[in-house]
């Protein structure tokens, strides 16, 4: 994330050098040169919004740990876990689709140990994914929690261990529970946090 | 006048494209490629005077890429780029093949000095 925000910085230090630039040039008052620097300026403004954006998420991910056990909505915490595995999903030209993380599913757990179980299943879908097919990321509800599936077509070579020991830690701690299913090569990993 | 060919590679599309334009300004004729396989295309259609790659690529990355250029264009200087600054030690040290290793965010003035050092540098070589 802060590769990113580097990015974003980068990007704004650059457009508004590009502002000054035009504005050095002889062709300022013509029309044309007016136009690109509002252009220009816009583009800033979206770098901005950008920026702002992820310092957001930075600062919601850095306070994960200042409460124990807290009530929390399943949704936003899934929805913050996949904007963090992006870069590393792009890394790895692999893309990652949503579903469900409009609804509000409420439970009592630590946010961060949330974060370790998903983002920890995340990764193993990624390690094993082919790239050229996207991940989906499903978010419902069941009688024993939320339910999160990652659905995975399995790349060619990939290793047979199931989930690590980190993530199965998460689970019995949380009081949930991981599962993985192969059908035809289409790997499902389905993880279930209790309400409470 | 210098009109220097120079490819850009850096997979921050809105940052490498306003680069690319800066430098045109300052008598440059700028490309940018967003991924390494599209800036291995441009270098087999087009000649270039310098390449300015960012380490961090998505899929074939920042060194992969610099590597493949040593062994086709070995004429070809070639700048890194890095997220990290320079000195720390996540940055670690200059690529082995790069003629330089830059920090983000990059400082135009510089970016110019070095490309034309490397440019000038390359040329006394082929000598």
């Amino acid at each position: 994330m802060t590769h990113e925000l580097n990015n974003v910085l980068g990007t704004i230090e650059q457009v508004t050098g590009l502002i000054e630039d035009l504005a050095e040039t002889d062709a300022i008052r013509d029309h044309g040169v007016a136009e690109k620097i509002l252009s220009v300026v816009d583009r800033v403004g979206k770098q901005a919004e950008r920026g702002a954006g992820l310092i957001k998420r930075l600062n919601s991910f850095a306070h994960l740990t200042d409460e124990g056990e807290t009530t929390c909505n399943l949704a936003e915490l899934l929805e913050n876990i996949v904007a963090l595995s992006e870069r590393k999903a792009r890394m790895g030209k692999a893309t990652l689709v949503t579903a469900g993380l409009d609804r509000e599913i409420i439970i009592t757990a630590s946010p961060l140990l949330v974060v370790q179980f998903v983002y920890g299943a995340i990764k193993r879908a990624l390690a094993i994914a082919d790239p050229t097919e996207p991940i989906r990321i499903s978010l419902t509800r069941s009688e024993a929690g939320g339910e999160i599936s990652i659905d995975v077509r399995c790349g060619q070579g990939v290793p047979e261990d199931k989930a690590t020991d980190t993530t199965a830690a998460c689970a019995t701690r949380l009081g949930g529970r991981i599962e993985e299913t192969d059908s035809d090569g289409l790997r499902t990993i389905k993880l279930v946090i209790p309400y409470k | 006048m210098s009109e220097y060919r120079v490819l850009l590679v850096d997979d921050e599309e809105e940052l490498v494209a306003t680069l690319a334009e800066r430098l045109e300004y300052r008598d440059f004729l700028a490309q940018y490629a967003i991924s390494g396989p599209a800036a291995l295309r441009m270098l087999r259609e087009q000649t270039f005077d310098v390449v300015v790659i960012d380490l961090k690529l998505p899929g074939m990355s920042g060194e992969e890429l610099l590597q493949t250029i040593g062994a086709a264009y070995p004429h070809l200087p070639v700048l890194m780029v890095t997220g990290h600054g320079s000195g720390t030690p996540e940055a670690g040290e200059k690529p082995a093949g790069a003629y330089d290793l830059l920090p983000k965010p990059i400082d135009i003035s510089e970016l110019v000095t070095k490309m034309t050092d490397a440019i000038k540098a390359h040329g006394l070589k082929q000598k």
